[in-house]
């Protein structure tokens, strides 16, 4: 009790002591708690990313294997049906469909919008089989399939589908079996439309999904864990007499050593980059807990002493100082795993909210985070209290350490007198770490988030730069581009807005492009573009030819599959294009690009034969040509017979619109010419014809439709609706990159700041316990006639010697980082100029060989594989992405030296200001700290 | 010469506040030696403290030669310590860092002195063999010895004791005693004691007696 006592009398007396320990031990454990949070809740997202690829299951096989599934199932596997009830589709474009049994989603269908079929009547598909129906609606819209007509409640995600590709070989040899006709590739294991309610229909063969099955136990995430499993899977099977086709029944095994061998990947890409940032944050914070344990047991030296001198035994001391402690360690967990979790839900609110991440936080129930992450808070109260553990054996070495440096030499100058007085070593070295490790985070921050601004050019395996005075030159990334292939940047190209729609369907069978036949096409006509001002429209026809013998000067012409295609075709023709295909003629692809009149107008100058005639144009009796390289295949004034395919079906052509032109005048387009007028109206590679948009339909090719719009400025309200155009925009863009910024930005911005605090109070708190450290000496000097002023200024220069020293030792540190990240690189590239030899002479040995490969070819592959795995672990671990070994360190650490220099200055001042006129008091203070 | 006129000085503020000094007035005139005495806590060193400008008055003035010490700036007030005024403290206030010749010089080198009379010093302190030393290494009568020539380097018209033998045995004290009162004889130094020693105050020309923060 007397201990406790003696602890509370301390305490009460000394609270602002105690309010500084506990804020530091709070942050640590704070910032370690909302640290591996975050963690969690990136690798729960990680998982989730895989399972998008590859759905959640651990086993998918079908439900006549009952004796695998029996096997397998254990108390607490978790279990999900598919029942597939067979084709369905309009006209020959047919797919499977089925009804999911699926309460813990286990087949993880990555939706796109709205959700997936509940009641009967209700339909989900994919994106891409919509579009194959020719369906352009949205969540909401009624759709009339063979089996009936269905309300479209959720569209599936396409784009990961192609993941889940891996199985369709072994589905492939189910789908086989099950069906006798229509044999069509399929691309998904799972039903491609998914229906609701329960259907009376009994299933073609059924799905069962499977997850926390039996004989899987966590995996190590190594190649051996899978084989092992595999082994034992397959002796537990042939003890138990069970016959277990690969092909057939083990449709799709998804290890867990999968998912995870790729969830660890991308963890590790994402979280290596930061890595430096958290050590350093966190060794900041330890520094910060250690000062101020520093500083308090520097007040309660003497408080000791006394103790010790009255008879208190050294174990009853270490007693008070344990139940301090433990104390302590239990209130800073609470309030620290509180303010973590606080931090963390905010954080993790505002990506989901505001950046519409994922909607997973570390508190997300997950069986693989569990077991392969430790416990946040658990792991936040350890260290923390590891570190304040670590702070009282530190403070109390440190505290019966003689800092003085005693030399008997000849008295030294004032000035060295006064560095003598001054010297805190302990104090000192905790500063500079301090320091140090602020310059270095803040100084590696920069440098991350540099590099994700841009890229050094620079020559490696397979890149020789043409001038060599582009080496490390810094190319920004371009985050307004747009247009297909990015040719355009809306900043440079002063475009506020660009619309860009589908157009026309196609079919290309050989060669031979023709269209298919809709009554809607996406895209605006003339009349609808003449409403829009400062836009320019562009649109193309890539289903029409010319019609011409075989010395004509045209290329490009029209050749089919095969025979037997061609032979399909004139089947399927009509008579007058049985004629055409049977003839002698030639068809030559001559595609059409389609601009208005405004456009137009301004080709005058580029024209070098005939002249543009605005009549002619519009009536049909003249077309332009168009040539951007070489000479122009076509003489001007020349008739020429156009033509353009359609079809109905898909099979042969339909319709072959045959009409005839005059050339009216040949356009060569220079190739400096404004790139939006002669990006608008060029449609082939060399050259091709030009009208607008009203003429060409007029002419009967269907279809004639403007589908990309550039606009000058924001004209969103006036598009019309049904145009299909998905609208990109400046603005849209800069958000985009402010999003993504945001959360890099944001995410690393406060841990910088959070370091910069902590490190700050941990070099702050030195300050402060130097001078009360100092106290009696500096109250001595003042005795004797100092003034105060005096010795704060040779404080504050003794002071500026730590941030100097700490810009150094930073600056030293990261070249240091600089140059290990390069001798990286440079280890990396010679391990791809060593593949690239084993892969050239490898290829080498492939003449020749027509029976499989031989076992030094396969010990080649072999060796091929390792180095690529060696480039890629080097690639990763020495961050050799974010190129930094190129970037000037100098000037951020100048400008942190800068800062760090000012803050030295004030926070020493301020310091200064618990001295005041009682220099009486004050030297009495001093004398009992003594 | 010194004077203080209704030198008052409280501590805190409210219930808690202490009266230290009350409306003292009192005068040394120049080559005095007075012993300031009185019991424990009747403010003496608060008296002695405010003289040498170590600590400032709540009210009243303190003049030095007709100036009002009251009315200096930090800077000032410094300087006047620096030439004017030596200290001797009872626990001698070395500093542990430094040698004793180190501390000897000090108030010389911040005055941007050289110091010349050192030797002396040190010889009729009888300190010459110990100078080298930190004060750790040095006895309490040399420590005193250390603080005494410390105090004089920077040759100052008066001397301020606070109980200067208090931590000092009867011989060194007597020493100390003797060496003080040299000062004061030989090279008419004014000498100011704060001491509740009978036999030391005995020994000074004038006893100013202290209590409850008045002259009795």
């Amino acid at each position: 009790m007397t201990s406790l006592y003696i602890l509370n009398k301390y305490w009460l007396k000394h609270k602002k002591s105690f309010a500084t320990l506990l804020f530091s031990g709070t942050l640590l454990c704070a910032v370690i708690t909302c640290l591996f949070l975050n963690f969690r809740k990136d690798f729960i997202t990680d998982i989730d990313d895989v399972y998008d690829k590859q759905g959640r299951q651990t086993l998918l096989v079908t439900s006549d294997r009952t004796d695998v599934i029996d096997l397998v199932t254990k108390e607490d596997t978790i279990r999900g049906e598919i029942d597939v009830l067979g084709r369905t589709g309009i006209g020959n474009d047919t797919f499977e469909y089925g009804i999911l049994h699926d309460p813990e989603d286990l087949a993880h269908l990555p939706l796109e919008s709205g959700r997936l079929p509940e009641k009967e009547g209700e339909l989900a598909a994919f994106r891409s089989v919509l579009k194959t129906f020719g369906f352009f609606g949205d969540v909401g819209d009624k759709i009339t399939l063979d089996t009936g007509t269905y309300t479209l409640v959720g569209i599936l995600h396409d784009e990961d589908a192609d993941y889940r590709d891996g199985t369709r070989m072994h589905i492939q040899q189910l789908y086989d079996d099950v069906y006798d006709e229509n044999q069509k590739e399929i691309r998904y294991y799972y039903p491609m439309l998914f229906i609701g309610g329960s259907s009376s229909k009994t299933p073609v063969y059924t799905w069962v999904m499977l997850d926390n099955i039996k004989y899987v136990t966590v995996p190590d995430i190594n190649r051996d864990r899978y084989e092992k499993f595999h082994d034992e899977f397959n002796d537990v099977l042939e003890s138990k007499g069970i016959e277990f086709d690969t092909e057939r029944d083990w449709q799709y095994i998804n290890w867990e050593y999968y998912p995870f061998w790729s969830v660890a990947k991308t963890f590790k890409q994402n979280q290596h980059k930061m890595m430096p940032l958290y050590i350093v944050s966190c060794l900041i914070a330890s520094l910060s807990v250690l000062a101020v344990m520093r500083n308090i047991f520097a007040e309660r030296e003497n408080t000791i002493r006394m103790l010790r001198k009255i008879g208190v035994s050294k174990r009853r001391i270490t007693v008070m100082y344990t139940i301090e402690y433990i104390c302590l360690a239990i209130i800073q967990a609470a309030a620290g795993i509180a303010i973590g979790s606080a931090a963390h839900f905010g954080i993790s609110s505002y990506q989901t909210k505001v950046l519409s991440g994922k909607k997973f936080s570390g508190f997300t129930a997950n069986r693989f985070a569990d077991r392969l992450l430790p416990n946040s808070f658990v792991i936040g109260a350890a260290i923390s209290a590891g570190v304040l553990l670590a702070g009282y054996f530190l403070a109390a070495i440190l505290s019966n350490i003689n800092t003085s440096c005693r030399r008997k030499k000849k008295a030294a100058s004032l000035w060295r007198c006064a560095g003598r007085i001054f010297r805190t070593r302990a104090v000192t070295v905790i500063q500079i770490t301090a320091l140090t490790l602020i310059c270095f985070g803040t100084v590696y921050g920069y440098m991350l988030f540099h590099s994700t601004e841009g890229y050094y050019l620079e020559n490696g395996v397979g890149i020789t730069l043409e001038n060599e005075e582009d080496e490390g030159k810094f190319i920004p990334y371009l985050v307004t581009v747009f247009g297909k292939n990015g040719q355009f940047d809306f900043d440079k190209d002063d475009i506020e807005e660009y619309y860009c729609t589908d157009g026309i369907r196609t079919v290309t069978t050989g060669s031979f492009v023709y269209s298919l036949h809709s009554d809607h096409f996406n895209g605006i006509d003339d009349t609808a573009v003449d409403r829009l001002s400062g836009v320019i429209p562009h649109g193309a026809l890539p289903q029409t030819f010319i019609v011409s013998d075989k010395n004509s000067k045209l290329k490009s012409s029209i050749v089919y599959g095969s025979e037997e295609e061609k032979q399909f075709f004139l089947e399927n023709s009509s008579d007058e294009d049985k004629a055409l295909l049977s003839s002698d003629k030639v068809l030559y692809k001559s595609p059409i690009a389609l601009t208005d009149k405004e456009v137009t107008g301004k080709l005058s100058q580029y024209v070098t034969a005939g002249e543009i005639n605005a009549d002619k144009l519009d009536s049909g009796e003249e077309i332009l040509m168009i040539v951007k390289y070489g000479e122009s295949p076509l003489a001007l004034g020349e008739s020429i017979q156009l033509g353009a395919a359609e079809t109905e079906n898909g099979f042969g052509i339909g319709k072959l619109s045959t009409t005839e032109v005059r050339i009216g005048a040949i356009i060569t387009l220079p190739k400096n010419m404004d790139k939006f007028l002669r990006y608008s109206i060029s449609a082939g590679d060399d050259y091709n014809l030009l009208t607008t948009a009203s003429r060409a339909a007029s002419m009967g090719f269907e279809g004639a439709m403007y589908t990309e719009l550039f606009a000058k400025e924001a004209i969103g309200s006036q598009i019309p609706l049904g145009t299909g155009f998905n609208m990109t925009s400046k603005a849209q863009l800069r958000h985009e990159l402010f999003m993504k910024n945001a959360s890099f930005l944001g995410s690393m911005g406060a841990l910088l700041l959070l370091m910069s605090l902590l490190g700050f109070s941990a070099y702050f708190n030195g300050i402060g316990l130097k001078i009360r450290l100092k106290e009696y000496q500096i109250s001595i000097m003042r005795a004797i006639g100092t003034p105060i002023k005096r010795l704060r200024r040779r404080l504050m220069l003794d002071g500026l010697r730590i941030p100097l020293f700490s810009g150094a030792a930073a600056f030293v540190a990261v070249k240091l980082m600089q140059r290990i990240m390069l001798s990286g690189y440079n280890k990396m590239q010679e391990i791809e100029f060593s593949t690239q030899q084993a892969i050239d002479a490898f290829s080498s040995t492939l003449e020749n060989n027509g029976e499989g490969f031989t076992k030094a070819q396969l010990a080649q592959l072999d060796h091929i594989s390792e180095l690529e795995k060696q480039s890629n672990i080097i690639y990763d671990q020495y961050l050799c992405e974010q190129q930094m070994w190129f970037m000037n360190a100098i000037i951020p650490t100048l400008i942190v030296f800068c800062v760090m220099c000012v803050i030295t200055i004030l926070l020493t001042r301020k310091s200064f200001r618990r001295f005041t006129p009682d220099i009486a008091s004050s030297l009495s203070k001093g004398r009992k700290r003594q | 010469m010194i004077k203080t006129e209704n030198l008052t000085r409280t501590y805190g503020k409210g219930e808690g506040q202490v009266v230290a000094l009350k409306g003292v007035d009192l005068t040394i005139n120049d080559g005095e030696m007075v012993a300031i005495i009185g019991k424990s806590g009747s403010g003496k060193s608060t008296l002695l403290n405010l003289i040498g400008g170590l600590d400032v008055p709540t009210e009243g003035k303190i003049f030095y030669n007709d100036t009002e010490i009251g009315k200096m700036n930090d800077t000032e007030l410094s300087k006047f310590r620096l030439n004017n005024v030596g200290f001797v403290f009872q626990f001698f206030d070395l500093i542990p860092e430094l040698t004793a010749e180190e501390n000897i010089l000090l108030p010389s080198k911040l005055a941007k002195k050289n110091g010349e009379q050192a030797d002396g010093l040190y010889s009729a302190l009888d300190i010459n063999d110990r100078i080298k030393h930190y004060p750790s290494e040095l006895s309490g009568g040399q420590q005193q010895r250390a603080a005494i020539a410390r105090a004089l380097i920077n040759s100052p018209d008066v001397l301020l004791c606070d109980e200067p033998t208090g931590n000092l045995d009867k011989r060194s004290g007597e020493e100390v005693m003797s060496l003080l009162k040299t000062l004061n004889e030989e090279q008419g130094k004014t000498v100011i004691i704060v001491t509740h020693d009978a036999d030391i105050a005995g020994q000074c020309e004038r006893i100013i007696e202290i209590s409850d923060g008045h002259i009795a």
